[in-house]
């Protein structure tokens, strides 16, 4: 598949020219409400996601963000609409994905080691090998040390990592992410942005990542989709076209990234406020 | 933290062995000077003389093990029978319908009462008190149990099923083991119940065992006796209490230590 392929035109992101993983096709959900007959919550979503992109999602809080995801991870079925993943319909969970939120899953009663090797437990990988790929994870995340700790001695940040090293261990081809720095403290935030890039620059796995803060968004990705407050539609897209490698404490001072933020911020605050005006309205 | 948590702990010790020495010494005051008789109160040095003389002449024995037999298996069908039931209920959601205000029903009648049922029924020997330890044990870890798997973290649960995670090996990797410190406090109360069911089994009815014990002394006016047997049953408590405390610690020591 296209991850095997070694990729030598990086840094140029042409997600244009490569292989299609994604293509999302008149997506439709409604929630059945309990004392609301029905809430709409996607209409119309249509988009494809390259092989090695770099996608995020951003749209106001409560419009459907999470919703998308749990579809395009095979949580959840949509109302309507098709969801191809490598060409296939996605029927239901998929080995292919990975799945990352904004609060870390780790089991508590699991050391570090063995909850980086949870899921390749589920993949008939011996057991050794399996802590060889996770002692290899553990160390290229910083994390070297930490082997038998419990999650609860770990801080925000450390936990995150090995939130996402989990994930990395059992080699998914498409990374989702759901706001998942979002708990997490503005300097700490920051190392992770520049950790995630150089986790997508080794491994060139498609990542979908919400997340609320578009300077973020801006600062890791190839493309934006702007969602429109609920139901949410695709209100814009946005290419952008920062080179690469980037580092999330330098970019920001770019013209360009200045450009491209007042662009899509201005856009954004238009959904923002409607769906501010539309809860007002419900209420 | 740690060294300074040491002296407290010594101190708490300490004071509270101060305490019961004085409470004792009271007590052997009392009836060596003729305040209290000691045909209905005993005192305490003949209490200690007629335990050690208990284990002396190895009198104690075949009941601490009658009793223990009848606890333990008690404690470990009530244990089962709890889980199991919890897990079908917390699973099942039909099931937990149709059940749950039946067991919760079930529950309010009192287990005493049902103890010469359980003799009429079972018999005079362990059986009968097997059960009434079983009925015991079986309801506090029903509850405890149904807690556990009831508040398993959802997010453990979604993040297990996106690793590929197949419905057992939720349940073996994700359920089982977040339950595991409900499941523990279900256990040590449950250590105590069986022991009172086996206890009051033999009380209302049989042939042998530390209940029978302390029945026979108590009809025969022996008062000394029916202390120093309580001191056994108290004795074998906390040894089993410490005994599930120490496999708590070894088990559970992924929490916090402020938890
Ligand atoms: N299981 C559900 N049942 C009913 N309604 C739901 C359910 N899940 C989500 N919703 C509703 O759907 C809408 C979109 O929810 P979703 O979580 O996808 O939004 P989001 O964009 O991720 O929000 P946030 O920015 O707060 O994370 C919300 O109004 C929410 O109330
Ligand atoms: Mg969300």
């Amino acid at each position: 598949m296209g991850c095997e392929v070694p990729v030598d035109n990086y840094p140029a992101p042409v997600w244009g020219g490569e292989e299609v993983r994604y293509c999302v096709g008149g997506l439709y959900h409604a929630f059945a409400g309990t004392d609301v007959p029905r809430i709409s919550v996607l209409e119309d979503i249509s988009f494809d996601v390259a092989s090695h992109e770099f996608l995020a999602i951003v749209g106001p809080s409560g419009c459907g963000k999470s919703t998308l995801l749990n579809i395009l991870s095979g949580l959840m079925k949509p109302s309507e609409g098709s969801v191809l993943l490598d060409g296939e319909p996605l029927a239901g969970i998929s080995k292919k994905i990975g799945y990352i939120s904004q609060l870390d899953s780790l089991l508590p009663w699991r050391t570090v080691l063995d909850n980086v090797t949870f899921g390749l437990e589920f993949r008939n990988v011996k057991t050794r090998r399996a802590r060889e790929i996770a002692r290899h994870l553990i160390a290229e995340a910083g994390l070297s040390g930490f082997e038998n700790n419990y999650p609860h001695e770990l801080s925000g940040g450390m936990k995150k990592r090995v939130d996402i090293i989990r994930v990395l261990a059992i080699d998914p081809e498409v990374i989702i992410m759901d706001e998942p720095f979002a708990a997490l403290d503005v300097f700490t935030r920051e190392l992770l942005q520049e950790y995630i890039l150089n986790v997508w620059k080794e491994t060139r796995k498609t990542i979908i990542f919400v997340t609320h803060d578009l300077t973020e968004a801006i600062t890791l990705a190839d493309r934006i989709l702007l969602l429109s407050a609920r139901p949410a539609t695709i209100k814009a897209e946005y290419d952008i076209p920062l080179p690469r490698p980037r580092s999330p404490l330098e970019i920001r001072y770019n013209l360009t990234f200045i450009d491209l933020h007042r662009l899509i911020w201005r856009d954004l605050k238009v959904e923002v406020e409607r769906s501010r005006s539309g809860v007002r309205c419900a209420r | 933290m740690r060294d300074k948590k040491w002296p407290d702990t010594l101190k708490t010790i300490l004071l509270r062995t101060a305490f019961v020495g004085g409470l004792l010494l009271v007590w052997e005051g009392l009836a060596a000077w003729g305040f209290a008789d000691p045909f209905y109160v005993s005192r305490p040095s003949s209490i200690l003389i007629d335990f050690k003389n208990l284990f002396v002449s190895g009198e104690i024995w075949p009941h601490i093990a009658i009793t223990m037999q009848a606890t333990l298996i008690g404690l470990i069908l009530g244990c089962a029978g709890g889980v199991v039931t919890a897990f079908i209920m917390a699973r099942f959601k039909l099931v937990e319908k149709i059940m749950d205000p039946l067991i919760v029903a079930l529950y309010g009648i009192p287990k005493l009462a049902l103890g010469p049922l359980f003799i009429l029924w079972f018999g005079l020997g362990i059986n009968s008190k097997i059960f009434l330890a079983f009925i015991w044990v079986f309801f506090i870890m029903y509850f405890n149990a149904y807690g556990g798997f009831k508040n398993v973290e959802p997010r453990l649960i979604n993040a297990a099923k996106l690793m590929g995670a197949s419905r057992a090996q939720i349940i073996f990797k994700i359920v089982l083991p977040s339950s595991f410190p409900w499941l523990f406090t279900g256990l040590r109360a449950g250590l105590g119940v069986a022991l009172l069911g086996a206890i009051v089994g033999e009380y209302i009815g049989s042939m042998a065992g530390l209940g029978h014990l302390v029945q026979y002394a108590g009809n025969m006016f022996n008062t000394t006796r029916v202390f120093s047997t309580i001191l056994v049953m108290t004795t074998l408590m906390m040894l089993m209490n410490e005994g599930v405390k120490f496999a708590e610690r070894k088990i559970l020591r992924w929490r916090p230590v402020d938890a």
